[in-house]
């Protein structure tokens, strides 16, 4: 048996304790110049960049604004969902119809577990409501979505929860490099700085209304959308979507809010994405229909009876013109 | 537990003290208990499987030294191969039994509940059974003796450093080490133990999971992507693997290091070979060497002629594809690199190489062996044979659509980085010895690698990719 031989000690390394602790130091010393030096630099460059995201994605980001400066105020109703309702929802034709105050919270890919935390943990805490409107349609019971979403809600840095989320938060709040890592690491943001483009906020924010989208959309139906949106549809988790819908439900009754379903209208094309088409679409539409029944939650079907499905931009939004009719057909069964 | 988690960063430094300030005959039976924290942090179930190992294992080396009926003494192997393997099959290559099975029921119209019949993998099972298989032919071959403390072995078997994914140590080699009266590490060795892990921390956080998104992004609908995407998928995962997996092997060293125990090398700048034999004596060397002393050689090796010999090479190889998961694209991988091998001997007994090639040869060769590298990578990585087929037809059909100029920026940063870091690594050959003599240029690797790590960490972890073997 032989012993391995020692990678660490030869003639030319230096020699007694204080030789190498003096060596060590030396190391140390460098090695923390070069972290001052990349930190300043940081700090110079990093404001040239996008501003940092810190939120779930840009919209969140955004979105937190708007919220922040309803702080205090109340609003009758609070809408929230995916980017369907986001996109299909438009708040001021809904307060034109009923007199009512009302907010889009819905973000982009904010399937109901997702929804959870942004309602409960983000808006109510500053804004009280009285009726919170959850957009649905069978693409939140997306497992693919319920998994990447929800890693991605816990991994920004304004959300992640435990001990990392408080060392990050306070890691940004004293360093450049952790305040702008995301954007120093990211050649798109490099690539906006040096084409004069608008970093990914800024690039919302020209889309985003205090109240929703603005109809800038462009026509959608690309192989891609569909790939996508199918791929969504095929992993079906049924069970993690309800709990979140239990859970909401559960919180905004002890805190006496009224919580109301919007089942969103879809095209065609969209129920014929699903695994087995119309069939996995009715079942999953059952499901959810049941869990309100059992909640005693109202569910407002819009879906049902639409019946333009020319107003979808792509398969799964609406255009304004489709977004005003489903604001006004909702304040039609809520009044 | 993962090596970069913070219950790592807690879980080392502590294990750490705790092991030099024990008392000497207590600083095993830490090391067991470490481990054994460390492995159940992912299913505390699957324990027993270790324990199970150890304890037939340890009877069975003692029974091999002690019985000299030769038949007795094959009996005594045919038992720890039997059980090892059977431990290996039963987790291992359950699954693929059960997808057939599902296959043929769903056939039949029965429809079977499958998840039902899944098995869940023990996570470095591969690994720590090839471990303690070594232990006990290389007793049958008479090439060491049994350790007499079965404390000793069940650090041996569970060491939590390379528990999970190798390297996959000898006992002539770990054994003497556990065994040794070890003396707390000076300040350079700790030093360089914590700069091994710095490294692979860099290699697995900076470049590894720097490329996963473009990995996933070319194979997940390889169709629909262009020829160059493709090729950005698969440079990406040549990276990735070689981060994730290097990267992983050097904490594990330095984390050994720091107890006072040396680990195997595992990866020798693998990316830098001019040819594929010595890409394998780059590449998860233990697993390589493991392979040739007791598959390759057992098999005749290079002894009964060329077609045996390319048989042998083609077999080992097969196996060691299936090593890492019952499947047909590990198989294909396996198979791919066996028939290169095959066929760079053929060519090297044939055409004899030139002492000292030029450039152009040296920079030829190592650009083809790289290429033949990533094309097999396509098979490791793809998820069905279908998938592996799209890549690879997409690739050679040569289909139009730029990926984003970010893309290629992003896997230009990984293929430089890593080429940067194995062409130091090659050239000065031992950095924690470079480090004690130049402590200006080590600190500012040092601090190059902590900003590294600041700037590609703080989004979730990723599990390293090579625990699911």
């Amino acid at each position: 048996m032989t012993m391995t031989p020692d990678p660490l000690h030869d003639d030319a390394a230096p020699r007694g304790p204080s030789a190498v602790r003096s060596s060590v130091l030396r190391l140390l010393a460098a090695a923390a110049v070069v972290v001052l030096v990349a930190e300043l630099a940081a700090r110079v460059v990093g404001g040239q960049l996008a501003e940092p995201l810190a939120w779930y994605d840009a919209t969140t980001q955004l979105k937190d604004g708007q919220v922040d400066e309803l702080a205090g105020t109340g609003l009758d109703d609070m809408v929230i969902g995916t980017s369907m309702t986001l996109r299909g929802f438009d708040t001021q034709t809904y307060v034109d119809a009923t007199g009512r105050t009302a907010y889009n919270a819905a973000l982009p890919g904010a399937v109901p577990s997702v929804n959870e935390r942004w309602l409960l943990d983000e808006i109510l805490p500053r804004v009280r409501t009285g009726r919170v409107i959850l957009g649905i349609q069978t693409i939140d019971f997306s497992a693919e979505l319920h998994d990447e979403n929800l890693a991605r809600w816990e991994a920004a840095r304004s959300t992640r929860t435990g001990f990392l989320g408080s060392l990050e938060r306070w890691g940004s709040s004293v360093s450049g490099l952790i305040r702008h890592r995301q954007e120093l690491r990211d050649p798109a943001a490099w690539m906006n700085l040096v084409r004069d483009r608008p970093g990914p906020i800024e690039d919302t924010a020209g889309t985003l209304t205090d109240l929703g989208f603005r109809d800038v959309y462009v026509d959608d139906f690309t192989d891609f959308a569909r790939d996508r949106t199918a791929h969504e549809l095929a992993t079906i988790n049924l069970e993690a979507a309800s709990e979140a819908i239990t859970r909401m439900a559960s919180a905004l009754e002890a805190e006496g809010i009224e919580l109301v379903l919007v089942e969103m209208p879809v095209p065609q094309a969209y129920i014929d994405l699903h695994l087995e088409g119309q069939t996995s679409y009715d079942e999953i539409r059952a499901h959810y229909r049941g869990l309100a029944d059992n909640l005693g939650i109202e569910l407002i079907d819009l879906a049902t009876d639409w019946d333009a499905d020319e107003r979808f931009t792509d398969y799964t939004h609406l255009d304004v013109v489709g977004a005003q009719r489903v604001a006004e057909l909702v304040a039609g069964q809520l009044n | 537990m993962v090596f970069n988690s913070l219950q790592y960063a807690v879980f080392l430094p502590f294990v750490v003290l705790l092991h030099w300030a024990l008392p000497a005959r207590f600083r095993l039976a830490l090391i067991v208990f470490a481990s054994y924290v460390f492995y159940g942090s992912w299913d505390w179930r699957f324990l027993s499987l270790l324990v199970i190992s150890t304890l037939v294992d340890f009877t069975v080396g003692d029974r091999l030294h002690r019985e000299v009926s030769h038949d007795k003494r094959r009996l005594w192997l045919l038992l720890s191969i039997v059980v090892n393997l059977g431990i290996l099959g039963a987790f291992k290559y359950s699954n693929f039994f059960v997808d057939s099975a599902v296959d043929l029921l769903n056939g039949a119209g029965l429809g079977p509940n499958e998840p039902l019949l899944r098995v869940i993998l023990p996570v470095g099972i591969s690994f720590y059974t090839f471990q303690t298989l070594s232990y006990t032919i290389d007793i049958y071959r008479g090439r060491i003796e049994p350790t007499k403390s079965l404390i000793t072995f069940a650090a041996y078997v569970a060491y939590f450093p390379q528990l999970v994914a190798g390297p996959i140590e000898r006992a002539q080699r770990l054994l003497p080490q556990l065994e040794a009266e070890r003396h707390s590490p000076d300040l350079a060795r700790v030093q360089s133990g914590v700069g091994l892990i710095l490294l692979g921390l860099v290699k697995k956080v900076v470049l590894a999971d720097t490329m996963a998104p473009l990995v996933q992004t070319a194979f997940t609908d390889p169709d629909s992507q262009g020829s160059v995407a493709l090729a950005v998928g698969v440079l990406a995962f040549a990276v990735q693997i070689y981060g994730d997996f290097s990267g992983y092997s050097d904490i594990a060293r330095g984390s050994s290091r720091l107890l006072g125990i040396e680990l195997v090398v595992n990866f020798r700048q693998p990316y830098l070979s001019e040819n594929i034999t010595d890409f394998w004596r780059r590449w998860h060397i233990s697993l390589s060497d493991w392979l040739r002393d007791y598959l390759y050689i057992p098999l005749g090796g290079n002894r009964g002629g060329q077609v045996r010999t390319y048989r042998n090479l083609m077999l080992t190889m097969l196996i060691g594809g299936l090593w890492h998961g019952a499947s047909w694209n590990f198989a294909l991988w396996g198979g791919l690199h066996g028939g290169y091998l095959a066929v760079h001997r053929l060519l090297r007994d044939r055409v004899p190489a030139r002492e000292h090639p030029p450039m152009a040869t040296r920079v030829g060769a190592w650009a083809f062996t790289f290429a033949l590298v990533n094309l097999a990578w396509v098979f490791f990585r793809a998820d069905s044979f279908d998938q592996a087929f799209s890549v690879v037809s997409g690739l050679l059909a040569v289909r139009g659509g730029m990926p984003p100029i970010e893309d290629l920026i992003l896997v230009l940063f990984g293929l430089g980085g890593t080429a940067l870091i194995d062409l130091i690594l090659q050239s000065r050959l031992d950095l924690p010895r470079e480090a004690v003599r130049h402590p200006i240029g080590a600190g500012v690797g040092v601090g190059l690698g902590l900003v590294g790590l600041v700037l590609f960490s703080g989004s979730t972890v990723v599990p390293f990719i090579y625990f699911q073997f």
